[in-house]
């Protein structure tokens, strides 16, 4: 006996719409962004204008653009007077003795006569004594080599470092050093 | 950078110079106040406060930049007298040795008469600026003044 089954009919299944019909919704989207990015900008600006208003450093002018204030401008111009005044200088040896030595290769301490350089530096006004209190201790004088703008100071040392290696005192050791005894690089 | 006290004495002395007061200042100038004081003055004899006074010569030509100025304090942890004092420098220039030397003893003295304002705890310093006082007048290193 052949039984037959009709075959079952597909189900209809409903297709979604392609195209939403949603033009309110765009535009309520449209409409949302707009709003969005103005409250954005609104609420940068304020925050901007508390941010800089709030602080002690800045105030505005006569028109209310922000600049820096009195005090500041004159804290500016005092750092950039000391970077102007600038010393280069000399740390030498008060007595003969066994002094520090950084730059000697299998050695901690070298022996200097009086006058001979163990250090070169550059110091700008304003610096916490830099030396003062501790050259007496470690038998040394402070030698100002040069004045002036704190990069002319800087090239000098470098110089000076540089060519410490060639000055009489350092030629006539058995192993001559690279640099100074006190500096510990090239600068 | 670490202070090592390589060259540790009671009485110190040093310089902030130029080359053209080095000579006069430090060498023998600086050293033979050191050794003198140190040979002929136990500090300790003044009391506890103080075991050691270290004073720095000032001598630069002008201009006054305003890196090194003078100063005089108390360390009270290391118990140590710093004084930075500055001596003239045209005075220095035209000086010999020998008159260089009596311009430091008489600012050094005058250094020490002040750290009474100091108030520095258990340390007669008037009874030391006296010895010290009169050690200079023995070595004839104070100018006597003409009247």
């Amino acid at each position: 006996m052949n039984a037959t089954f009709p075959k079952p009919r597909p189900i209809a299944v409903p297709m979604p719409p392609l195209r939403p019909n949603n033009g309110k919704y765009l535009l309520f989207c449209a409409i949302a962004c707009i709003l969005g990015v103005v409250l954005y900008l609104r609420m940068g600006a304020d925050e901007g204008e508390e941010g800089w208003r709030s602080v002690d450093f800045i105030e505005a002018d006569e028109v209310g653009t922000p600049q820096l204030t009195e005090a500041r401008r004159r804290k500016l111009e005092r750092e950039l007077e000391k970077l102007r005044n600038a010393e280069q200088y000399a740390l030498i040896a008060a007595k003969s003795g066994y002094y520090p030595c950084y730059s000697c290769p299998d050695t901690t301490h070298i022996l200097l006569y009086p006058g001979e350089v163990w250090k070169y530096g550059v110091t700008v006004g304003g610096e916490k004594r830099r030396y003062g209190q501790s050259l007496t201790r470690r038998g040394l004088l402070y030698l100002r080599q040069l004045t002036g703008e704190v990069q002319v100071c800087l090239e000098e040392e470098k110089r000076k470092i540089y060519q410490y290696a060639i000055l009489p005192e350092n030629l006539k050791r058995h192993k001559p050093l690279k640099r100074p005894p006190g500096n510990k690089v090239d600068r | 950078m670490k202070s090592e006290a390589i060259f540790f004495a009671p009485f110190m002395f040093s310089g902030i110079l130029s080359e053209e007061t080095l000579q006069k200042v430090a060498f023998p100038n600086n050293n033979m106040l050191e050794q003198t004081l140190n040979a002929q003055l136990q500090l300790d004899q003044y009391g506890t406060g103080v075991h050691s006074i270290a004073c720095v010569f000032i001598a630069l030509p002008p201009p006054d930049n305003g890196i090194h100025d003078e100063t005089l304090i108390y360390r009270r942890r290391e118990k140590e007298v710093f004084a930075q004092v500055k001596i003239p420098y045209d005075l220095v220039a035209s000086y010999d040795a020998d008159q260089v030397l009596q311009l430091m003893a008489t600012t050094y003295l005058q250094a020490l008469e002040r750290l009474d304002e100091l108030r520095i705890p258990n340390f007669d310093s008037v009874r030391l600026a006296q010895d010290v006082q009169r050690l200079f007048e023995t070595q004839g290193w104070l100018a006597r003044e003409t009247a």
